[in-house]
């Protein structure tokens, strides 16, 4: 291999990972999917992309889409009066469309050129389709791939919504534990001293509190909510890092580079942040994927357990308790097992090719 | 124990106003069982223009006293005890942290042994030479870039403009010698500190490296090079004055010439007397001299002349009483009581 100028060693292990082909895609596959669940609106919902009604359109997919996601628009306008829509009883629908309806009224009307475009799979993960022949979790049928769960509502988009769910919850707790773990890890290893040890002391003594009564209690007190879940599960999930960036940090600050910088006359937040931090950054890299599989996995054991995110949020955990309840209705077993361990595996392939590319062995002569 | 304080500054033939002075600097250590004193009351001074050696055995003090001037010793343990560091008017000593940041890369710079780990592997070598600039001079990145450049240029290193984008790892150790003395000069600093610059080098490399920094000196006025090394060959081809450190205490300190030609304590001469001779002496001499015994630790020094020891000549005076550094009339200034009372009765 001829060397390439200008590579930093951080692009030369990003140019390794992206030869090791399975962990590569996965992380493709994985963030790509990912994306796209955040136009899960468009792709799974019962309400339409566009409409068009007596000469106007409607968006009222994106509308809601904003409304759900961005927090835009307070109000959420039901356009069933505009479509004079009926109900079953004949009398004028309230509240919400019924697009697959529309759609259906829509295209009979060929002279209007009204019509009415629905996402592909046109269902909401909290509806539930109780009309369906015979008693909920129904069976997978042409309409439902995946069946219904014990409230009838589809499981595929059930799945769907709890993938985004659970991959944002994963994010955003690793994310903000890491932030933490390895602010708390550079100041003990940095300063070292008495700072390290009363600061290690704290940590250890903030991680004997049993994780999972703080849970329940806080459930008790606070109703369960994204927010609330994904704070306590940072708040407990920190403290295992903060040794091996403190040990990184340990480490690095003995090497002359750092004595070089210090001579220099650079400040201790420039030698923390910008030279040692990229240098003891490894292990915290290699160890992201892991500790995301481990956080989708306490979510969903969570929600099994009934304290995690309130109903009617799709959640994986909640699937797999109906599950539980009756093991022989098995589409309710086999597909939120499966995506969960599709899902898992993925990111359990990032890692391995993460670690792979870290590893040293591969720059060092002696093997 | 002499006052380290009422001793004199060395002699010297050149401008009497030096640069640095180090007055009784004593540094110690704290460690398990009590405090070590790893330099005990050094003075010396810099002046404009030259390059002081200071040599000694490992152990001896010299890169403890080296890493003082810029207050780089690890606190704790290490502690400076006691002495001025008196650079251009001002007590370094005696400087809040942030004025001695200022000072450090600015005013002195350091070059360090190891060019394998002493660039950081994740930033760019142009990166790091312009940090210097970028921490003590308000230029914008434009500027701090071409200055890079130019100091990369004067280092010797080819195509500077391309390879400022190159990382530590696809550079030679001589070339990252030559990158860490660009980074040390590039703020123009009044006095460099080379802690063993060569040492991890290759001989061929060395010589040239060795030549680039005083070249570099000669092109800035009035600026010294303090160059640390226990390589005797090194101080031959470059120092212009040598202080000979053992036990944490200057020893001998002269002129080139003299430390060569006349060396005067008993520890100096032992010292060169280990060299290997040249092919002629060598057919004469079978095996290489060496000063018996080992450096004593800085735990359990002696009372006395540090050196006592290891002494060939030494009396029961040596081991009771530690000699004070006094001027011979060469010049040279030697702590050792045989030499005391020969000069003086």
């Amino acid at each position: 291999m001829k060397p390439e100028k200008h590579l930093s060693p951080f692009r030369l292990r990003l140019r390794r990972f992206r030869r090791m082909k399975r962990g590569y895609y996965s992380f493709v596959l994985l963030i790509g999917t990912y994306l796209l669940s955040f136009f899960l609106p468009f792709i799974m919902s019962n309400r339409a992309i566009i409409v068009r009604h007596e000469g106007s359109y409607y968006f009222p997919a994106a509308k809601t889409y904003f409304y759900d996601t961005f927090g835009f628009g307070s109000e959420n306008i039901h356009l069933s009066t505009v479509f004079n829509q009926l109900a079953d009883d004949g009398l004028p629908r309230q509240g919400e469309a019924d697009y697959r309806q529309l759609k259906r009224e829509l295209a009979e009307q060929t002279d209007t050129g009204n019509f009415a475009i629905l996402p592909p799979i046109p269902y909401h993960p909290n509806e539930g389709f109780l009309k369906l022949e015979g008693a909920p979790p129904h069976s997978p049928s042409a309409e439902h791939w995946f069946g219904t769960d014990d409230r009838a509502r589809d499981i595929l988009v059930r799945l769907a919504y709890g993938y985004r769910i659970s991959i944002s919850f994963a994010l955003m707790v690793t994310g903000v534990a890491y932030t933490f773990g390895i602010l708390a890890g550079a100041i003990l290893g940095f300063y070292g001293r008495w700072i390290d040890i009363i600061g290690q002391r704290l940590v250890e003594i903030w991680g004997a509190i049993p994780f999972l009564y703080t849970v329940i209690i806080l459930s008790a007190i606070f109703s369960p909510s994204f927010l609330l879940l994904s704070s306590i599960l940072s708040a407990f999930g920190w403290m295992g890092i903060t040794y091996y960036i403190r040990g990184e940090f340990y480490r690095e600050k003995s090497k002359d580079y750092v004595a070089a910088a210090i001579a220099t006359g650079e400040n201790n937040l420039t030698i923390i942040v910008r030279h040692i931090l990229p240098n003891a950054l490894t292990p915290v890299i290699t160890f992201a994927p892991f500790a995301i599989v481990a956080t989708i996995v306490s979510l969903v054991s969570l929600d099994f357990l009934g304290f995690g995110l309130p109903a009617p949020t799709a959640s994986w955990g909640e699937l797999l308790k109906q599950a539980k309840a009756d093991v022989k209705v098995w589409h309710m077993v086999v597909f939120p097992l499966g995506a969960m361990f599709v899902t898992l595996q993925l990111v359990v392939f990032i890692g391995e090719a993460v670690r792979e590319a870290f590893d040293p062995k591969v720059f060092s002569r002696l093997r | 124990m002499d006052t380290a304080q009422q001793e004199k500054p060395a002699p010297t033939t050149e401008s009497p106003q030096p640069t640095l002075s180090v007055r009784g600097l004593e540094v110690n250590f704290r460690v398990e069982g009590g405090t070590a004193t790893a330099v005990g009351g050094v003075s010396f001074d810099v002046f404009p223009g030259e390059v002081l050696g200071i040599v000694g055995e490992s152990g001896s003090g010299k890169s403890v006293t080296a890493l003082s001037l810029l207050r780089l010793i690890p606190d704790p343990p290490g502690k400076i005890a006691a002495g001025e560091i008196i650079l251009q008017g001002t007590n370094l000593l005696e400087l809040p942290y942030d004025k001695m940041r200022d000072v450090r890369g600015n005013q002195i710079a350091m070059i360090f042994q190891e060019p394998m780990t002493a660039l950081n592997p994740v930033f760019t070598i142009g990166m790091q030479v312009m940090e210097t600039v970028l921490t003590h001079e308000k230029v914008t990145r434009t500027e701090a870039r071409a200055r890079a450049i130019s100091m990369l240029d004067a280092v010797g290193i080819p195509d500077a403009a391309k390879r400022l984008g190159d990382y530590p790892h696809q550079f030679s150790g001589g070339m990252r010698q030559r990158v860490m003395i660009a980074m040390a000069l590039v703020c123009h600093p009044t006095i460099l500190i080379a802690d063993e610059p060569t040492t991890a080098l290759d001989v061929t490399t060395q010589a040239q490296i060795l030549e680039l920094m005083l070249e570099l000196k000669e092109k800035q006025a009035g600026a010294s090079i303090i160059l640390i090394t226990h390589d005797l060959a090194v101080v031959a081809e470059t120092c212009q004055r040598v202080i000979v450190m053992y036990g944490g205490k200057v020893q001998e300190v002269g002129t080139v010439e003299q430390l060569f030609h006349a060396p005067q304590h008993p520890y100096t001469k032992g010292l060169l007397a280990s060299l290997p001779a040249s092919a002629e002496q060598a057919t004469k001499q079978k095996r290489l001299y060496t000063i018996p015994g080992n450096v004593p630790s800085i735990m359990e020094l002696p009372v006395g002349c540090k050196f006592c020891t290891r002494c060939a000549d030494v009396t029961d005076r040596c081991r009771a009483e530690e000699p004070s550094l006094h001027e011979l009339s060469s010049g040279q200034l030697v702590r050792c009581h045989l030499l005391e009372e020969a000069a003086g009765g």
